[in-house]
């Protein structure tokens, strides 16, 4: 019977033979590997941190496109484009203000971010990081190759997420298939565990969509539609800031406030509120544009008159204890003229004015695109030119100690 | 056992012979020359050269390199000698990062871990430990590298073998059932266990020999027409394998997979065994090893989209691979432990190899050889009381038998071993499907396109280019004055209500200002068409986008494929009558040229009614959720058709799409009948037919791309073949397969 078995072992050694002498003659040459090159994400080398407590209230509105943001001891921001149609391998990053590490934060040290696989793949450049979770939009069109680099398949897919840092669990809020085009308005207010948003609510009644705020829970996903009857658009007013049990809203000249079911509307006062609004958990500060400028204004929460601060800018952010803005005045790096050069911080009467740095001290011209200041530091992105041309956009993070001025650049690949 | 493995490979030979000279074509095939790349030898001799003189041609490099194909100094013609040495530069970048790359994730990965716990923190700690044993083991060497991607990468051979294997699991426990022998057998006193057992070793020799067959043959092929590089290089010199944390030489990985592959194959061809024993049933054992396969490819597909996951990677196919299993350290979380994935697999593989010969021997040993009695009583109970049905709605059927040839088969065909039952589950599922595919479209960006289409419908007129153009003054509009009448209310020159209305212009504006933008892009595309001679419309076209790119319908091809493979193969056995009725038919005055003429107008006739029944599910639903305006509106209208030669209609295109459609749909039906005659046998039909229509697709889906657009799948998805122009002759081939398919037919059965 042995005789008959078909000839498993001569066939494997057969193959191990033929294994050894496949070689095509030639030995590998040893090469001599060169150090690890260094890398610009990961703990940051001789990293200071001095921080001075000094946040910004939680219960703001949040600006989606904003690129910079804050939340529970990270600063958030993309390491490039995300593109729905390439694989730029751009995701979210996270530095850990005290440890001074920046990360991914996708949690898998091992991913390459350029993959459906990546929970932060297609990632929308506009985000929303609230209380330990980012908010955001996922949309790609993903080209699927075998293995001998041949287009096979193209996927297209898009959906509303959350992902929780602390469980690293992604949430599906809304699964949009593979509908790529979307439209919404950037500004999202996160409070008492709910995500307030606006949206375009289909009403099968009358097969139309109406502009709404919307309500949902975070943890349930489950989706409140507010202000008023479905079947016409509701959204006059734009929601600002939540304080205590209320909602504090405008229609752009009067300032009310809501219960959180967007119920019992109370008017306040009325004033000139159709630019930023921000509130420090005792006060509303506020912007007007005049002549081109932002003049900055502040009023109680009853309403008891407003105060003009004095202050002249070209951006601002507001912290418990400062306002930081970038100058109004414009300068020129060539022929092209810039604004916000200079970087100032003052108290909350617009008093204690301090000039932080002048932001082409170091011999480039900088045209801020994004702001953060936390704990008496400010991050920010920027624009850098060299005689007026564009020389890079975004390849740096630029922090600055808002007590000496010191700027320090991090790599953000 | 001798006598198992004679019976066996009697039966096996001769699709073992042709399964593995289609791997050698394709094998072929997959490894010819390509004009557009560098010849291997040439690259080889310059590696080689490279490394006799490192220095000089370091030097050489940095200095600059010829770019030009004329005059170049060591590239083969029609290549210049920077693409040469752009060969040898990438490969030293790739080594040179690689440590770098794994240093990298071991930072990452120590920072990680420091703030987390439990399973994340032990993922972290693993994830250290393997790629800092990895960074000081891995030896990567500066060669060409090549064949092994592309054998690693070849899974063509795969899907032949595991048909293979499904035809063989079937057959060797089966025979012995379908000729009525089994009852017999085992009465005998080594007709159970001991047969059993002997079966089970032959399945597994067999299996193993096959298996090895394939890979010699695959891998001499590369070797003869690629060539190997060093087996002694680390095996993270190939970019798939770049993060893969063992350290191993190329050599080692390769049997590594062939351990891998063949246990995988082992696996299969055992629960195939099983299902077989289990069933008894050649159709049965069809849709249960196309399930299996199905649902591992399913899992396989899925991977792009879900690299990481478990059953993906894991599934039959993902471990047939083996790459993905090694790519890089993937662990599923058991009880806050993470095990990685290839040790899942082991304990995935080990149990099965163990559990699944003893189970196969209870079940030939106690199995009734069925299906269980009580699902058999159902199935019958279902088809029965549908049966009664019929024959209380149409009495004339009860008490005076049809005479008609075509009735009777039509009425055989449609209760013989269940398929009209079958093929109502399958359109259940056809139902539930197109319910899904085609749910009604809620987005607002969707909304708004519509409506301006719909404004806009027909041709690009002065008029309609006027009213974008007043559509995007009057959004610019609204949008640049926001900030003023904003303003104007603040200061009190604008009553509430008024502003309202502002605001409210205001939203619709932001939300339509994109959408218009795709409806501005449209125009230009209808311009662009104009220049080419070519007339483009403005049409909605979501629904008709979704009405010409359907994907490959699976309810209808089995729901096809099931009856009709036995409408000739059941005359052969003792299933619709006494054994071997085809004999007897054919002697009788209508039993040749009638009987073969009605099998084929019935079976026409049902195909033609199941496919309208598909065809009007899918638009059903599709009506229901979309529209389908405009339908005079030229074809190229829609940009995805923009390649069509041809001046039709929307309307007209829809009719010969589905005329189309159908028509190949009728000619596979055709084909599976006549494979029904020529083969005799449903399980040879079904295997015959599933190679036909599904193989050619899963070849081009694993490279072999050849047959991209000329599959049988993308033939039936019609609009993509009939875009590139391959359409039509591609339909008239698969006609005249069934032509001539049905014309041997007719001779095997006039005999």
């Amino acid at each position: 019977m042995k005789k008959r078995t078909p000839g498993m072992l001569p066939l494997l050694i057969g193959l191990a033979l033929l294994l050894c002498g496949c070689g095509s003659g030639q030995a590998f040459i040893e090469y001599p590997e060169q150090n690890p090159q260094g890398n610009e994400s990961g703990q940051i080398e001789n990293y200071v941190y001095a921080p001075v407590e000094d946040k910004s209230y939680p219960y703001n509105a949040i600006s989606g496109p904003e690129q910079l943001k804050y939340d529970g001891g990270s600063l958030y921001f993309f390491n490039g484009n995300p593109s729905p149609h390439e694989k730029t391998g751009a995701t979210l990053m996270a530095f850990d203000l005290a440890s001074g590490t920046i990360l991914p934060v996708c949690p898998d040290p091992l991913c390459s971010h350029d993959n459906p696989g990546c929970p932060f793949y297609g990632f929308d450049t506009s985000y929303y990081a609230a209380n330990g979770s980012i908010y955001y939009r996922r949309g790609y069109h993903y080209l699927v190759y075998n293995a001998e680099g041949i287009l096979i398949d193209a996927v297209d897919h898009a959906d509303l997420v959350r992902y929780d840092r602390s469980k690293d669990k992604l949430t599906v809020y809304e699964d949009y298939g593979d509908d790529l085009s979307y439209s919404a308005y950037n500004s999202q207010l996160y409070f008492n565990g709910f995500q307030y948003y606006y949206d375009y609510v289909y009403d099968p009644d009358t097969d139309r969509h109406y502009f709404h705020i919307c309500r949902r829970d975070v943890d349930s996903g489950k989706v409140a539609v507010l202000g008023g009857d479905l079947n016409e658009d509701a959204v006059y007013e734009r929601f600002l800031f939540a304080l205590g049990s209320r909602i504090y809203a405008t229609d752009g000249k009067q300032l009310f406030s809501v219960d959180p079911d967007w119920n019992d509307r109370r008017a306040l006062f009325e004033g000139d509120f159709s630019g930023k609004v921000l509130c420090d958990g005792s006060e509303i500060f506020f912007e007007r544009t005049v002549s081109g400028r932002i003049v900055l204004a502040k009023t109680g929460l009853d309403g008891g008159g407003v105060t003009e601060l004095g202050i002249e800018c070209s951006r601002w952010v507001l912290t418990d204890h400062y306002i930081y803005y970038l100058s109004a005045d414009p300068y020129f790096s060539g022929g092209t003229e810039l604004t916000g050069g200079t970087v100032y911080r003052c108290d909350h009467d617009g008093g204690r004015i301090e000039k932080i740095c002048d932001l082409n001290d170091d011999g480039s011209d900088k045209y801020l695109s994004s702001l953060c200041a936390v704990d008496n530091y400010i991050y920010c992105f920027f624009y850098e030119y060299r005689n007026g041309e564009q020389i890079s956009y975004r390849s740096k993070l630029l922090r600055i100690d808002a007590s000496t001025g010191e700027m320090t650049y991090y790599g953000i690949r | 056992m001798t006598f198992e493995l004679q019976k066996c490979l009697s039966k096996l030979w001769k699709p073992l012979l042709v399964l593995l000279a289609i791997n050698a074509v394709v094998c072929l095939w997959v490894t010819r020359d390509d004009p557009r790349v560098l010849p291997e030898d040439s690259v080889t001799d310059f590696f080689a050269l490279y490394a006799e003189n490192a220095e000089r041609m370091d030097e050489e490099y940095r200095l600059g390199v010829s770019r030009t194909r004329q005059d170049s100094r060591y590239a083969p013609e029609g290549f210049s000698d920077f693409e040469l040495f752009r060969e040898v530069y990438s490969r030293i970048e790739y080594i040179e990062d690689y440590r770098g790359e794994l240093q990298k994730i071991i930072d990452d990965a120590g920072l990680r871990a420091a703030g987390a716990d439990g399973y994340q923190r032990r993922v972290y700690e693993n994830v250290i430990s393997l790629y800092a044993r990895a960074k000081d083991g891995v030896v990567l060497g500066l060669e060409y590298t090549r064949g092994w991607t592309s054998y690693f990468g070849y899974r063509a051979g795969d899907f032949l073998l595991l048909i293979l294997l499904v035809y063989l699991s079937s057959t060797l426990f089966t025979h012995e059932k379908t000729c009525g022998f089994l009852p017999l057998l085992r009465s005998v006193k080594n007709g159970r266990t001991r047969t059993a057992a002997a079966k089970i070793c032959v399945l597994t020799v067999v299996t193993a020999a096959v298996f090895l067959l394939f890979t010699a043959e695959t891998w001499l092929l590369f070797l003869f027409r690629v060539g190997f590089s060093s087996p002694d290089n680390g095996i993270q010199i190939f970019g798939a394998l770049k993060l893969c944390p063992y350290v191993m030489t190329v050599g080692q990985f390769f049997l590594l997979s062939l351990a891998v592959r063949l246990c995988a194959f082992l696996g299969f061809s055992l629960a195939a065994a099983l299902v077989s024993v289990s069933v008894y049933n050649p159709v049965a054992e069809f849709v249960a090893g196309s399930a299996m396969v199905g649902i591992s490819l399913l899992l396989y597909l899925s991977r792009p989209l879900d690299p990481d996951g478990l059953l993906s990677n894991v599934g039959l196919l993902s471990s047939l691979e083996v790459i993905p299993l090694f790519a890089r350290y993937r662990a599923v979380n058991f009880f806050g432990y993470p095990v990685s994935y290839p040790t899942v697999l082991t304990l995935v593989f080990v149990p099965a190899l163990l559990v699944l010969p003893p189970a196969i021997i209870l079940r030939y040993n106690v199995g009734s050889g069925v299906l269980p009695d009580s699902w058999l009583n159902r199935i019958d109970g279902i088809t029965g009381a549908f049966r009664e049905f019929l024959e209380r709605t149409l009495p004339r059927a009860r008490h005076k038998p049809s005479l008609s040839l075509f009735t009777a088969e039509t009425y055989k065909t449609l209760f013989l071993r269940h398929a009209l039952l079958f093929a109502a589950i399958l359109f259940a599922a056809k139902l539930f499907l197109s319910a899904a595919a085609y749910k009604p479209p809620v987005s607002y960006s969707d909304a708004v396109y519509k409506e301006y289409m719909q404004i806009l419908a027909g041709e690009a007129t002065e008029e309609k280019r006027l009213y974008l153009t007043e559509e995007r003054r009057r959004i610019s509009e609204i949008l640049e004055s926001f900030e003023e009448l904003q303003k104007r209310y603040i200061d009190g020159d604008m009553p509430a209500e008024e502003y309202q209305k502002v605001l409210s212009d205001y939203n619709t504006a932001l939300g339509r200002d994109s959408v218009l933008s795709r409806v501005e892009d449209r125009l230009i595309y209808i311009d662009t068409q104009k220049e080419e001679g070519r007339e483009a419309w403005f049409v909605y076209d979501t629904g008709w986008n979704k009405l010409f790119f359907q994907d490959f319908d699976w309810t209808l091809f089995f729901a096809l494929l099931v009856p009709f493979c036995g409408v000739f193969a059941s005359e052969y056995n003792g299933t619709s009558s006494s054994f071997g009725f085809a004999g007897i038919l054919r002697t009788t005055k209508n039993g040749r040229r009638k009987t073969l003429t009605d099998k084929y107008l019935s079976v026409m006739c049902l195909s033609a009614v199941w496919i309208a029944l598909w065809t009007a599910a899918d638009l059903f639903f599709l009506l229901r959720a979309y529209e389908l305006p405009v339908p005079d509106a030229p074809l190229c209208s829609l940009e995805s058709t923009e390649g069509f030669a041809h001046a039709l209609t929307l309307r007209q295109y829809g009719v010969l799409m589905l005329a189309a459609r159908s028509l190949l749909w009728i000619a596979f039906a055709v084909l599976v009948c006549s494979l029904s005659e020529v083969l005799k046998k449903r399980m040879s039909v079904l295997s015959a037919a599933a190679i036909f229509a599904l193989v050619p697709e899963l070849l081009v889906y694993f490279g072999l791309t050849a047959f991209r657009g000329r599959t049988f799948v993308s033939l039936t998805q019609v609009t993509p073949t009939l875009v590139s122009g391959t359409a039509a002759p591609l339909c008239l081939g698969i006609c005249a397969v069934a032509a001539v398919s049905a014309y041997a037919a007719g001779k095997s059965w006039g005999k």
